[in-house]
């Protein structure tokens, strides 16, 4: 099987910094005679950023639950993952910082982030109190960003939060759909939601419509982290508004892809944003026709679309491939071992359904479904991966099913088991590598 | 990044007075609103000639007289400063940040290019939009939703702000379409209406367009 660049599309910049596209099929060769279904895995992978060029510059609005609900330990840990991210800042970055319960407070408005020692004091006075005024806050976060907005930075409000928005506008829907118009205006949204507490129905489509991350922090003490990779994320993001566009072959039908990524009205899948080495694996499952042994054929075309980070709104970037195959008797196919990439990213994907078919199943009060969903998709993964079972990124995957499983067994703590699957199926469908 | 000052890039302030009343004319396009109990002072004669004499404003270009004749990069110096002082850095870091620079490096400072291209105001498409959620009586995206709610007789006639606009400043169109949807429901389309890019979207659109109205008819 070939993936060949498109000569016809013409190219706009060099090719060491755009992203590559490596399309494999389970078997290099098709079984001829037959149509089939066919699994086709595409890796697409963003260029490294070269060491001296400057990372994009930042321009973050911190938004913060400060409701009674984070009293204690949650409140203390916010405090410092914040003051960490004004140290990550370079001077001339921008940060602000809104604390909200039913009351919204400007208490850092948009300022270089010069004075740290003045902006981190401000922080540390943070105290939980009342209520939870979500949707207000976050408008008012983006306000901050938005009044020093600047094309080729990266724009986004971060907001944390451990409870429901309770206080003003309410409806999911609504603000969902706005996070999505004030993403188009060059405003994203990331959404960190803190314990067990918060509606992950939220706050996960929030940020992908956001053009952001979701992130679900369990444990206080995570919070660190989860704040050092969403930053490590911001300065590695080299493209945005990305989107791949399937168009099949003679014969061939696009039947299924796996990542379940939202669908333009043009039939083009949203994908996330493009980060510097990392890699994202699409799945399209393929109808493909009979043709004879020997035979060639191209099966799609694919084409790639992103807006390069740094550059202005209206420089969209195009890379175009295709992918033929190539047909063999039975015997020949059967010579060569499977790709394991392929076998290991179509059981993440499948599991990542699974996982929101168990969200559905709990939703309807039935835990024994949810459970027997959970152990099924286990076991489907371990016999599929068998011949590589010592694999470590599987033996995670398996051990997260395991886990659940056990925790829908104990029917315990039900509202973080859901936010745990909602997580592990938003993350599975837009896994990146790293290297 | 296009120098949007132009105008001014050619001008010549004879005397301190001349460049103070320029950057006072042009402190609120460059200088955001002053935060809470900072005390906001325009600039005057009086700051051009203190911050000569400790270096954050280059010498003058030449003498007209007794008069001292500055430049666009004078103007750009004190902008600067005051931009950084309304963010509260002190002296040393302002100058640290000014002295020295050359006109590109100060606009780029000030966002020259991006506050320019704004609508009056420096406003822009995504605080427009933010602001327009924040209006009283909001709900959802200000678009022209406000329009057709405005048509009942209960609901407050509110002023319609266009927050669709993007960064170009398209004038808003004024031609709207009418359609009858169904009998007593009408949906009123401006020309400029963008519909959303992706199905899910579309589908929010349409739940919100369902709970917009059962709203009203329960309160009714």
């Amino acid at each position: 099987m070939k993936v060949e660049e498109d000569k016809s599309d013409r190219l706009m910049v060099s090719r060491d910094n755009r992203p590559s596209i490596e399309a494999v099929t389970e078997r290099p060769l098709l079984v001829a005679g037959r149509e089939q279904n066919i699994d086709l895995l595409m890796r697409i992978t963003a260029p490294e950023v070269g060491g001296s060029k400057a990372r994009p510059h930042l321009n973050i609005g911190v938004v913060l639950d400060r409701s009674g609900s984070m009293q204690g330990e949650k409140m203390a840990h916010a405090r410092r993952a914040a003051a960490y991210c004004v140290d990550q800042l370079m001077a001339d970055d921008r940060i602000s910082v809104i604390i909200f319960d039913n009351v919204v407070e400007t208490i850092v408005p948009s300022r270089l982030a010069e004075a740290k020692e003045a902006i981190k004091e401000r922080i540390t006075s943070i105290r939980a109190r009342n209520s939870t005024a979500l949707h207000e806050a976050w408008v008012k976060g983006g306000i901050e960003v938005s009044e020093h907005l600047r094309e080729g930075a990266i724009n986004r409000v971060l907001l944390i939060t451990d409870g429901l928005a309770n206080v003003g506008e309410t409806n999911v829907d609504t603000i969902v759909s706005q996070a999505a118009e004030v993403a188009t205006r060059g405003v994203s949204t990331s959404t960190i939601g803190i314990g067990a507490d918060f509606n992950e129905d939220l706050l996960i489509p929030m940020a992908e419509a956001g053009g952001g991350n979701a992130w679900h922090v369990r444990e206080p003490g995570e919070m660190e982290r989860i704040f050092a990779t969403e930053l490590k994320g911001l300065i590695a993001q080299v493209g945005h508004t990305v989107s791949l566009g399937l168009t099949p072959g003679d014969g061939v039908k696009v039947r299924d892809v796996l990542n379940d990524f939202e669908v333009t009205h043009t039939g083009r899948y949203k994908l996330p944003n493009l980060l510097a080495g990392a890699s994202l694996d699409v799945v399209a499952r393929l109808q493909v026709p009979a043709m004879a042994a020997g035979r060639r054929h191209k099966i799609l075309d694919l084409r790639l679309a992103w807006n390069p980070q740094g550059a202005p709104g209206s420089d969209r970037q195009t890379l175009g491939s295709s992918v033929t195959v190539e047909y063999a008797d039975a015997a020949d196919v059967e010579r060569h071992p499977g790709d394991e990439r392929v076998t290991k990213a179509v059981q993440f994907l499948m599991a990542a359904r699974a996982r929101r078919e168990a969200i559905r199943q709990l939703d309807s009060g039935d835990i024994v479904a949810a459970r027997a969903t959970v152990a099924g998709t286990a076991q489907l993964m371990a016999d599929a991966c068998a011949a590589y079972s010592d694999d470590l990124e599987l033996r995670g995957q398996l051990m997260d099913l395991n886990e659940l499983e056990q925790e829908l067994a104990r029917e315990g703590d039900l509202k973080t088991s859901r936010k745990k699957l909602s997580y592990q199926a938003y993350n599975l469908a837009r896994q990146s590598k790293r290297g | 990044m296009t120098k949007r000052l132009d105008l001014e890039s050619g001008r010549k302030y004879v005397g301190a007075v001349e460049l103070a009343d320029e950057a006072a004319r042009l402190v609120g396009r460059f200088v955001p609103r002053q935060e809470r109990g900072s005390v906001s002072e325009l600039p005057d004669e009086r700051m051009v000639r203190y911050y000569s004499s400790g270096g954050l404003i280059s010498p003058p270009e030449g003498r007209q007289g007794t008069a001292a004749v500055y430049g666009y990069l004078h103007l750009l110096q004190l902008l600067a400063i005051k931009r950084l002082q309304a963010e509260h850095l002190p002296i040393k870091k302002i100058k640290e940040l000014v002295e020295g620079k050359t006109e590109t490096d100060l606009e780029q400072l000030l966002e020259v290019g991006e506050r320019a291209q704004r609508p009056e105001k420096g406003g822009n498409a995504a605080r427009e939009y933010l602001e327009s959620l924040l209006a009283p009586g909001a709900r959802g995206p200000a678009r022209s939703s406000r329009q057709s709610l405005s048509l009942q007789a209960e609901a407050p006639v509110l002023q319609v702000r266009d927050s669709t606009s993007h960064y170009s400043a398209a004038p808003p169109s004024s031609d709207w379409t009418r359609i009858v949807v169904d009998e007593g429901l009408e949906l009123h389309i401006r020309g400029d209406y963008r519909l959303a890019e992706v199905l899910k979207d579309r589908q929010r659109l349409a739940r919100r367009m369902v709970n917009e109205i059962e709203r009203r008819i329960k309160h009714s």
